[in-house]
Order: structure tokens, then sequence, then C-alpha cells
């Protein structure tokens, strides 16, 4: 009789995901889905609100990228009003913004990606943590995970008036210049979290890289995907979080076509499926082929993976050059190896360090020309985007004459990715789970693995205290009978 | 009553009904509740940035929804730091859960409170985006506080 594996909540992410994972009489596993929640209510929420507040508004979707959904909410209202932000405006909202990619891309690393290759991914799940990998690493790591986190923390309080929830970001421009000494603080923080970068690329270096098990798992067929790649670029088609053109690269590395923002909806559709109220972005010129890998699927990824494929470099120096040792030891692009994501965001995290002190240190980043003039500007439509941490973010809003919301759309990061996520999961599934293979934590870790490679945030605007324990693992019959239960701790 | 400095803390989301009540609860005990050495905060936070909020303080308790699906709407469940599981919430989607996050910052020499107690308040709406209360919660909401404040005092 066929079972089914239930994951849920996944550990160490968002207490609400859950994997199923069927098989069938032989244990081969025949399907594997993601499930999430549904976040109800946003669009209403802002519907009959002046656009302006929705900035300040979208910052409480997620507590872990409220400075993402600020920025690009920002953008799309710019759009809205039909007008630019001066260059000193952009430059110190896309420094705000490298503050939280450094921010967010340690976190990742250090609180999630690195226990499964610091400590092993079948370690006791007890010590597969961030204590765990500092434990191994050392603690003085542990004190510059922290200070480094604070610092960016703290760039983004002085430049978005508000640790968590940023509310600088104006139609047309930003609120507040900074000043000579604030400026001074954000380039020694700087200096440090570029530091703090090469530190930690090294350190995958050496903990990763060097050893040939772990290479083997990265390279290995279950953690492979094969689907095309989008990346927001600029005019040289380098890797740019905050502004330029969406880029999206084919299974060979080719170029399909690139996109400004308010053309989003002519290439990028939504299809939904039963299972799920998610729904699952696709290539609207291919059209939607089903969960399918290859060229003539219309599934792309949209990750720290995707983007460095998508892209033809890095900007910055060091960053380009550990791009190019990057494709170099992995075969050239496009890369598929969804664990090498983890490889690709130290990378990245390095690129904002050096882009945020390339900003600190413009002479134009005190400028007190912060607004554009919005003066007979009849808001209408507009859209904004920008790359989140974990995949590019598309915010849409439709107003009135008078400025009032009549339409939301967003397309967050994690949502462009959940159809490669699911294809993932049911790969490393596949992969991992066989006949007579006994099914314990440690396999399903390492399914995990390819979920977490994504760094998937889904109903992030919710801190309740689960009441479960953190992973449960229900094998059932088809009709939903559990058989046998598993907890781990 | 010793002089030891105490933080309360309310987590939440504003925007996200029930899951804004630990920030409700606090804002109306700030006003309720007077005593040297006691701090009131609110915060969105979570993962490791919690660690900055509890920073030099000698005792906390924190308050936020909870989720059980086995206790009534409004009920307070009481546990300690170790009485969480090792990877939930007070976790963050993609970052150190909230036990790590303290311990961490103890290894690491930082001074976190020796005491942390934990106040969960059983939610019956945290999906759904609007800045109220389920009619549940919102009912019950007098008769919580008082519950709060004077469980709080007497830990005092």
């Amino acid at each position: 009789m066929g079972k089914r594996y239930t994951i849920d909540p996944i550990t160490r992410l968002e207490g609400h995901g859950r994997i199923d994972i069927f098989t069938d009489d032989d244990n081969n596993v025949t399907n594997a889905y993601l499930q999430i929640p549904q976040l109800r209510g946003f669009e209403k929420f802002c519907q009959g609100r002046p656009v302006e507040e929705v900035p300040r508004i979208v910052t409480r979707l997620c507590g872990v990228c409220p400075e993402a959904h600020h920025l690009c909410s920002a953008k799309a209202v710019d759009a809205v009003y039909g007008v630019e932000p001066p260059s000193a405006a952009k430059k110190l909202r896309e420094l705000m913004y490298m503050a939280h990619f450094v921010h967010s891309h340690i976190a990742h690393f250090y609180a999630l990606a690195a226990a499964d290759f610091v400590m092993g991914p079948t370690s006791n799940p007890a010590e597969r943590n961030i204590l765990g990998v500092v434990g191994k690493v050392g603690l003085k790591i542990g004190g510059e995970v922290i200070k480094q986190r604070s610092n960016a923390q703290k760039v983004q309080e002085i430049i978005g008036g508000k640790a968590t929830h940023p509310v600088c970001a104006l139609p047309g421009g930003m609120s507040r210049p900074i000043t000579e000494d604030e400026r001074e603080l954000i380039e020694t923080m700087g200096i440090q979290a570029e530091e703090f970068a090469i530190f930690t690329l090294d350190l995958f270096q050496d903990v990763v890289l060097k050893n040939a098990a772990y290479v083997d798992v990265i390279k290995s067929p279950a953690y492979q995907l094969n689907v095309h790649n989008m990346g927001l670029v600029d005019a040289n088609n380098k890797v740019n979080f905050y502004d330029g053109k969406v880029r999206v690269v084919d299974t060979n590395g080719k170029e399909m076509f690139k996109y400004s923002p308010k053309e989003y909806l002519d290439f990028v559709a939504e299809h939904t499926e039963s299972f799920s109220y998610l729904k699952f972005p696709f290539l609207k010129k291919i059209g939607w082929k089903g969960l399918e890998e290859g060229q003539d699927s219309s599934v792309y990824w949209a990750t720290p993976l995707s983007r460095l494929n998508a892209a033809d470099g890095m900007a910055t120096r060091r960053a380009q050059g550990h791009y190019e040792i990057f494709f170099k030891a992995l075969g050239g692009k496009p890369v598929k190896a969804t664990l090498a994501t983890h490889w690709a965001r130290l990378i990245e995290q390095l690129y904002a360090a050096e882009r945020w002190l390339e900003l600190v240190r413009d002479p134009e980043i005190t400028s007190t020309e912060l607004r554009a003039d919005l003066t007979g500007k009849i808001p209408h439509e507009g859209v904004g985007i920008l790359e989140a941490p974990r995949g590019t973010l598309t915010h849409h809003y439709v107003t009135d004459e008078n400025g009032m919301v009549q339409k939301v759309n967003l397309i967050v990061g994690t949502t462009n990715n959940y159809a490669p996520i699911s294809i993932s999961i049911k790969k490393a599934a596949q992969g991992l789970i066989k006949k007579g293979a006994k099914v314990n934590e440690g396999v399903l870790n390492m399914v995990e693995m390819a979920f977490r490679a994504y760094d998937p945030c889904f109903s992030c605007a919710t801190h309740s205290i689960p009441g479960r324990v953190p992973l449960i693992i229900n094998l059932r019959d088809r009709e939903g009978n559990i058989l046998d239960t598993y907890k781990s701790l | 009553m010793d002089q030891s400095k105490t933080v309360i803390l309310g987590l939440g989301n504003a925007m996200m009904s029930d899951d804004g009540i630990g920030l409700i609860i606090v804002q109306k005990l700030a006003e309720q509740v007077h005593a040297p050495d006691l701090e009131f905060k609110v915060s969105e936070k979570v993962g490791l940035n919690l660690i900055e909020l509890l920073l030099g303080y000698d005792r906390a308790i924190i308050i936020d929804s909870i989720i059980t699906g086995e206790r009534a709407p409004g009920e307070i469940i009481e546990c300690s730091l170790d009485d969480l599981p090792s990877s939930p919430r007070l976790r963050c989607p993609h970052d150190a859960d909230f036990k790590s996050a303290v311990e961490l910052a103890r290894r690491t020499g930082l001074k976190m409170p020796e005491k942390i107690l934990i106040l969960g308040v059983e939610a019956v709406d945290i999906f759904n985006f609007t800045p109220d209360l389920s009619p549940q919660l919102a009912e019950r909401m007098p008769e919580i506080v008082a519950e709060i404040s004077t469980l709080i005092k007497s830990k005092l």
C-alpha cells in the first residue's frame, strides 16, 4: 500500500509549511508537494487607502524582508506618480538595501545553511543548528555574526528611520538625508561587512568545497534542477538588486528576453493547481507546461543562483573574482546545482558589502536633494521591481485620480520559486527514499536541504509561537490513515 | 520586590489580527503596571534581532500569541525557554530560533536575562490581514490583560 510522508512543519523554516511525500507500494516516491498557508486580505486592506501609505503597510507583510517590500513598494509608487527620484535618493535607498542584503544573507548562511555542512546533513539534529556551527568554527565567529548583523541593522535604522519597518521612502524620493557623522559610521561598518563577507567565503571554501563528500552531494542528480533563470541586471547585464531590467536566461545560458517593470504581465503569468492556493508563476511566452524541468518548460527560478546565471557578471571587483571562480568550479554557465545557491548567496553578500562601500563613499550620498517634484502629477498605475534576497519581487498598484488604491498585485520572491521548489523536493525525495531504505530524520533533512537552499519565506508576517513540535512525519496510506508517526525535536 | 532590571516584551504583527495581541497587551500593561527598573517594549522583530531587545536585563517576560489548537481562545500558556521546542517560532523563517539566539548571545559573552518567562495567548486568527483582533479575543481582552497583569505583578 502506498504511503504519504508528511514533514510538518519544516524545521528551521517557516512554522506553517508542510511537505507531503507520496510513495507507491514499493516505497518509490510518486509525488511530493509543498503546501503553505495563505495570508488573506492584503489587497482588501490596501483598497481605498492613499497609495503613499502602502510602502509603510507592506513592511508588515514580512518580518524577514520588510526593507525589500518597502523599497519595491516605493518604486511602484514612484511609477504611479510617474516620477523618477533624484540620483541621491536612489543611492540612499540602494545603500540601505545593501545593508539589508548583508543582514539577510548572513542570517541564512549561519543560522540555516551552515549547519547542514559544518555539522553534516545527517548529524544529530539537536546539534545541527547555529549553536553547533559556532561550537565547531569558534565562538568568536558567533560574536561576529551578531555584531555584523547588528551593524547592518543599525545602517537600516539610520537610513530607514526604524530598524525593522523602514519609513524613509516617499513618493519620488526619501524623507531625510544622512549626516556626515552618519556617513562615516556607515562607512566604518561597511568595511567590516566586506571583511566578514570575504571571511565567510573562505569558510565556505574550507568547510564545503574542500570536502569531497559535500561536493559530491552538491553535484548529485537529486539536487540538480534544469529550469530557466531570472534576475535583475543593470545596463551592462551585471547583477543589480535595486534597479534595472529583469533578464531571463534559458537552460542553455542564452538570453530569452529582458523586460522593464511595467512590462511584467507580458512575460510572467500565474498558474493554479487544485492542491494549493498558492499560484505558480511561469514564463508566459512559453505557456504553462506543468511542473516540469527542461528547455521547453515555462518554469523558472529566481534565486541567488539564478541571478548569477542570468547575469554576465558582478559589478564589483572582488565579487566578480568569486563569480569567475564559482562558474569555473561548477562547470560553466548556467549552474544547475540547487545547493550551489548557498555559495552564490555568499558571493552576493560580498557584492552587497562592496556596493555598500561604493555608495557610502559617493560624494552625493549626503545630498539633501532627495525629492522629485510631484506638482501636477496625476496618479494612476505603477509597477516596481527589485531583487529581494530570496527572489525577484514585483509590486503593482492601480489607483484612482486621487491616489486612492484600487488594485494591488504582488509577486513575492518565494512565489516565483514555488514551482522549482516543488520539483526540487520531488527530485530529492526520489533520490533519497528508495525501496528498503529506512526513512529517518537524516533522510528527511536531506529532502529539506533541497527546499532550504531557496531561503523560502512564506507566511512570515506572523509571529505566533507554534504549539507544535518542529518536525512531524506521518506515514499514511492513500486514504489518509496514519500508519506510523515520527517526531523529531 | 528586588531591584533587578526587568523587561516586558510584547511580540507580534499589528496588522495580522490576533498575531498582534502581544503588542496590544504590553501597551495596555505599560499604562497599568508601574515598578522601578521595569521597562516595556514592543517589537515586530524575530530571530537574532531579539538579542538586542533583551540585552542588559536581568529578567524578561515575553508576551506573544500562540496557536496550540488545544486551548480556549485567550487562554494564557506560561512556559520557560526550555519548554519551547528546539526550533519553534519565536523562531524566524530564515533565522535562528529564539532559544538558540539567546543561547548564542550568552555563549559569546553578551548579558542576557537569567530568567525568561514566556506568556503565550491562544489565538484564533493569525492569517487575515487586518488590524482587528478576532471577535473571540476582542471580547475577552479586558480579562486577558487583567489576568496577565496579576500574573506579572506576582512575578515581580
